[in-house]
């Protein structure tokens, strides 16, 4: 994983410190705090300027019960695939969908069945368009590199989708 | 900077820095550059920041004394605040405040603040419940229980602690359910299902957590493995409702479990509800699946079909197979494809892909017989619909279905035609249809158009390995085992998995003799399929013909750890025991295979043959009587029984007569089936002498006739033939001839060449010892002495002979001694034998008979009438010296010449060993005491027999 600037939800934007939604809340927040961070690198990919109230988000979709939709509207903000769905923006996205399937394998979410729908839509888009993004920055200096095909948005995605289905007990 | 640079304000030497030398610039000096080293080690490229400054001419001057923000001003500096031209440089422009350095060090964390402890118990119970799973998840439940329960310990502890301090309103409840649930998922694994229950109606119960509802689904499960079904159904409805239309996957899943357990309560109506009611709303494969069983379970015909047709138009929701090959232009699509050709999403697409056609195929073949007045218009039915749905490639294999249940069916013809259709497809199908054509006729041992067939199926797919195959094993059979072995090869190396194959290629070579080539291949196939019953006896065969016998055992023990109930292997580990002169080994072996195979004649013959070898005749009846059984038309079997029941008879003297009766009979019933067998006739005299029976005379004419006959007939048939056969060396014979075939049993498909077959040499030591009667020559010689010590050791199984030999080594010089008559003698005691110390003492004398062998044989005789029982060891007539008898066997010569020789039979007797005391005086004997004059056993020894035969 090449060295990726933690847009740590909190950090000074133009000497304007925004309140930090804090890292600590318990583990079905970091989800979120992974979609906010997908969300900013998003907008962040289309030069819009980062001052999203983060606090503000927050406080939208945190409350319980709400956040799995929460979670797919930040999901979707890679939306258009084409232009949005660059290695930075990769990144946050699946660690975005690793916290979540670590949620719902822990059972601290069940997320709403047209969800986690929408969740393996997005992965087959990322899955079309993602072919020749690559899905890390290749280091220079990297003594075994990786096979080309297998750095790759796509194949990553499709991984992400077989996690998925694993959990759903899609073959089962 | 260097321009806001003004020399004027400068105090310092100008050109001081010049002589500095930048480190950045020194390139002679790199190997002792920290800063170079370290960017080459790390791989950054870059020297850390703190080199890395703007290289400046200048840059290592001094800073000036008003540098910076001015703190560092002395309090009394004449010059005005922030009027110094240094300050001018000091709020230089900076955007990338680089001249901040580096920020403070984050603020080491308070471990001692209660709130930070109790973070760090909530991070330990979180890792304890990870760490429970992974253990789960290989297979340790043991380890996964114990960390789970510690989870919940911790957990306890921490909310006793959050109570302390007093902030019981932040207890972390979703830890709290993390721990529960885990540790009743342990219980539940551990089926420890009691505990499992409680701990999921703690969480139930309480009412703080969310979605806790669907644990009743898990606790349904319980109930479902405990088979308490009305309670699961009762709970899967329970969680059903608790569980909110948004969750439309989890309520199918549970509709499905609640219809399987309807199923497995045999409520097929209430199961076909739910069932269907799944169809209509998601479907899916397996739902479809226990549909069409339902229905099946119920008859309805029109039902099933109209599942089939359901379950044939689910939607599998994978892609499709072309999305995997490269299209050839794009080499970044062309890598991406050749990453995900194989990555576990298209694995389990497969996997799912797989699964639906099982469960398509096997409800095609559940049904087809069911859905039409006929299995094959079934099949057609199935056919058609397949062929209009995503799975056409099904179809064809559904056809071959249909011809493999023809096949079932033992319809060979039709199962051929269904075939033969295949000819005109493509050719994959065409190569498979003619592969089982092919293999189909060879099994029908019509080797001409098995070949044609192998041809076929070859030309359509050169490189199908079963094509080729099946024609090296028509080559096979016409006996030309080079070629075979070619086609082997080729089909090894077009799939080299391909065991079929190697097995074959291993049978020819042990064919062409090339065993170190045979064993090869078949220590290869050994690593593939490890647990091959069939492989391992190929090698134990192998091993054989190599003469290493102690391999060959340890690869049929391998076997038989495989297939303990083989009785062949069984058997053929007991007769290599035997070859290697291990008997009680080779007996348990071959009794463990009669066990599981009680009518295997080879088996049998060796254990009762064992069983007369170890003196148990007894025993050996019963393997006798079922080899009697099992070949009612051989008279041998019979004969063998009736000569136990002789022998018993004489060594166990309580069944005595029973015994000797019981062979009498037997005897006359196997007369009565084989009246012409001489042997029997023989024994028949014997036996009716030996009890003074009244059918002697019959059964001598008989035995006269028969042998008469006989005589002619072989007169006629090879004449002047000189040879005496001893009757057990010729069966024997027979068993060679017979070539014992010993085939493995198991299926090995498309493997039914070269049979591996071995003789079972069965040591045939037991028959009756008569010798068989060539054509009579004068005059008669006696048979040579050899021949009669082995004929006579074979039969008395140095018992006797023991006997004889320790007589042999007594002195003899006491012959003819007398009754003492002045009492016992007293002195020197120690010195006497035991016979003349004896209160009863006796004496021993040799016997000689010409026509017995052996000629000369010891006897006991008593010495007293009564006992030397007296107060002084006088004789008493109180009591009575009374010989003690031995039964024994001899061989007798009979007054029939066979070859050229006497022919000798054997015969039981009691030989007197020595004399006891019992109490009464004898009253209406008046004898010498001598043996041979004594009474009832003196039949079995003499000349009344023969005086009989002479008569006859």
């Amino acid at each position: 994983m090449g060295y990726q600037p933690e847009q740590s939800v909190g950090m000074t934007t133009e000497g304007i410190a925004l309140r930090s939604v804090g890292n600590t809340l318990v583990l079905h927040k970091t989800a979120l705090i992974e979609a906010f961070n997908l969300k900013a690198a998003t907008k962040y990919q289309l030069k819009i300027c980062m001052s999203i109230n983060y606090f503000h988000v927050r406080t939208q979709y945190c409350a319980k019960g709400n956040y799995d939709f929460g979670i797919s509207q930040v999901i979707k903000s890679l939306e258009p695939y084409n232009k949005k769905l660059v290695t930075d923006t990769w990144y946050y996205a699946k660690r975005c969908f690793l916290s979540l399937l670590e949620n719902m394998l822990k059972h601290m979410i069940m997320l709403r069945g047209c969800i986690v729908q929408e969740c393996i839509q997005v992965l087959e888009h990322c899955e079309v368009c993602g072919k020749n993004v690559p899905a890390v920055t290749e280091q220079p200096l990297e003594e075994d590199r990786i096979h080309t095909g297998k750095s790759t948005v796509a194949y990553e995605s499709r991984l992400l989708k077989a996690l998925i289905y694993e959990i759903i007990a899609w073959n089962q | 900077m260097e321009h806001v640079h003004l020399a004027a304000e400068d105090e310092d030497d100008l050109y001081s820095g010049y002589n500095d030398y930048n480190p950045t610039f020194d390139t002679e000096d790199l190997e002792n550059d920290v800063g170079f080293q370290q960017a080459v080690k790390t791989s950054h490229g870059r020297r850390p920041p703190m080199t890395a400054k703007i290289p400046g001419t200048a840059v290592a001057r001094p800073m000036g004394t008003a540098f910076g923000d001015g703190v560092a001003r002395p309090m009394t500096a004449v010059l005005a605040a922030g009027y110094s031209s240094a300050v001018i440089r000091g709020s230089a422009f900076d955007p990338l405040g680089q001249s901040k350095g580096p920020a403070p060090p984050l603020e080491a964390k308070n471990e001692d603040t209660p709130e930070e402890k109790i973070k760090q118990l909530e991070k330990k119970v979180n890792q304890l419940i990870e760490d429970s799973c992974m253990a789960h998840s290989h297979g340790d439940l043991q380890l996964s229980l114990e960390k789970a329960k510690e989870a919940g310990r911790k957990e306890r502890f921490l909310v006793r602690q959050r109570e302390q301090t007093a902030s019981a309103d932040h207890i972390n409840l979703d830890l709290t359910y993390s721990v529960l649930f885990n540790l009743a998922n342990q219980y539940a694994d551990n089926e420890m299902f009691a505990e499992a229950l409680n701990t999921y109606q703690v969480i139930v119960k309480n009412k703080m957590f969310s979605n806790a509802g669907r644990l009743k689904v898990n606790m349904a499960n319980i109930y479902f493995k405990q088979r308490n079904f009305p309670k699961a159904i009762k709970f899967y409805r329970m969680a059903l409702d608790q569980i909110s239309n948004a969750h439309r996957d989890m309520r199918i899943k549970i509709m499905q479990n609640i219809g399987v357990v309807f199923v497995k309560m045999g409520q097929y109506s209430d199961a076909i509800t739910s069932f269907e009611h799944i169809m209509s709303e998601s479907p899916n494969i397996k739902t479809g699946f226990n549909l069409i069983l339902c229905y099946f379970a119920i008859g309805d015909r029109d039902k099933m079909k109209k599942a089939f047709q359901k379950l044939i138009c689910v939607p599998l929701g994978i892609d499709e197979d072309d999305k995997y090959i490269p299209p050839n232009d794009d080499p970044q699509t062309n890598l991406v494809i050749e990453a995900i050709k194989n990555d576990q999403l298209r694995q389990m697409e497969r996997e799912r892909k797989a699964l639906a056609e099982k469960y398509i195929m096997t409800s095609a073949k559940l049904i087809a017989p069911a859905i039409e007045t006929s299995f094959a218009a079934g099949f057609d039915w199935c056919v058609e619909m397949v062929k209009t749905s995503m799975y056409v490639e099904l179809a064809n294999d559904l056809e071959i279905n249909k011809a493999i249940t023809y096949l079932r069916q033992k319809d060979f013809n039709q199962a051929v035609e269904t075939l033969k259709m295949f000819e005109k497809k493509d050719s994959r199908v065409k190569s498979a249809a003619a592969t089982n054509l092919s293999f189909l006729y060879f099994l029908e041992k019509e080797y001409g158009q098995a070949d044609r067939y192998a041809d076929l199926a070859m030309n359509a797919d050169r490189y199908n390995p079963a094509a080729l195959i099946n024609k090296g094993n028509s080559v096979f059979v016409n006996g030309d085992y080079e070629k075979a072995g070619e086609f082997y090869k080729e089909a090894l190396r077009n799939d080299s998995s391909c065991t079929e194959a190697l097995y074959n290629l291993g049978l020819t070579y042990k064919k062409l003799k090339r065993l170190e080539e045979a064993l090869d291949c078949f220590l290869k196939l050994h690593a593939i399929l490890r647990n091959s019953a069939q492989v391992m006896f190929q090698l134990t065969s192998l091993y054989e013909s190599l003469e290493d016998p102690n391999q060959a055992i340890e690869w049929l023990m391998q076997l038989i750890s495989v297939a303990p109930t083989d009785p062949q292997a069984l058997a053929k580990l007991g007769a290599l025991y035997d070859n290697e002169g291990d008997k009680s080994q080779a007996f348990q072996y071959y009794y463990e295979s009669f066990r599981y195979f009680p009518s295997n004649i080879e088996v049998i013959e060796w254990l009762g043959a064992y069983y007369i070898d170890t003196q148990f005749c007894e025993k050996a009846i019963q393997y006798f009587e079922r080899a009697a059984l099992i070949q009612p038309t051989q008279v041998k079997w019979q004969l063998m029984v009736a000569s136990c029941y002789r022998r018993s008879g004489h060594y166990l003297s309580s069944n005595f007569t029973g015994n000797y009766q019981k062979a009498l009979e037997t005897y006359k019933d196997i007369h009565r089936k084989f009246p012409e067998n001489v042997e029997c006739l023989r024994f028949l005299v014997r036996l009716c002498t030996d009890m003074g029976l009244k059918e002697v005379q019959e059964y001598a004419t008989k035995l006269k006739k028969v042998e008469k006959m006989k005589e002619i007939r072989e007169q006629i048939g090879q004449q002047g033939s000189r040879i005496v056969y001893i009757d057990g060396q010729h069966s024997e014979g027979v068993y060679k001839n017979r070539d014992v075939l010993s085939t493995s049993r198991k299926k090995f498909p498309a493997i039914l060449t070269a049979v591996a077959a071995f003789f079972v040499l069965v040591s045939n030591s037991e028959c009756a010892k008569v010798v068989k009667r060539p054509p009579r020559i004068r005059p008669c010689l006696d048979l040579p002495e050899e021949i009669l010590e082995q004929m006579f050791g074979r039969l008395s199984a140095g018992m006797f002979s023991a006997f004889h030999h320790t007589l042999q080594l007594a002195p003899l010089e006491k012959e003819n001694l007398t009754c003492p008559t002045n009492g016992r003698p007293t002195s020197d005691k120690s010195r006497l034998p035991v016979n003349i110390h004896s209160i009863s003492p006796w004496a021993y004398r040799i016997s000689y008979d010409a026509t017995r062998y052996p000629k000369y044989l010891p006897e006991a005789y008593c010495l007293c009438k009564g006992c030397l029982a007296g107060p002084f060891g006088e004789e008493s007539l109180q009591f009575r010296s009374t010989p003690v008898y031995m039964p024994s066997v001899i061989l007798r010569r009979t007054p029939s010449c066979g070859g050229g020789r006497y022919i000798y039979t054997e015969n039981y007797i009691s030989i007197a060993v020595g004399c006891t005391c019992v109490t009464g005086p004898e009253k209406e004997r008046e004898s010498n005491n001598s043996v041979l004059d004594t009474g009832e056993l003196k039949r079995g020894i003499d000349k009344g027999d023969e005086s009989q035969l002479k008569e006859n």
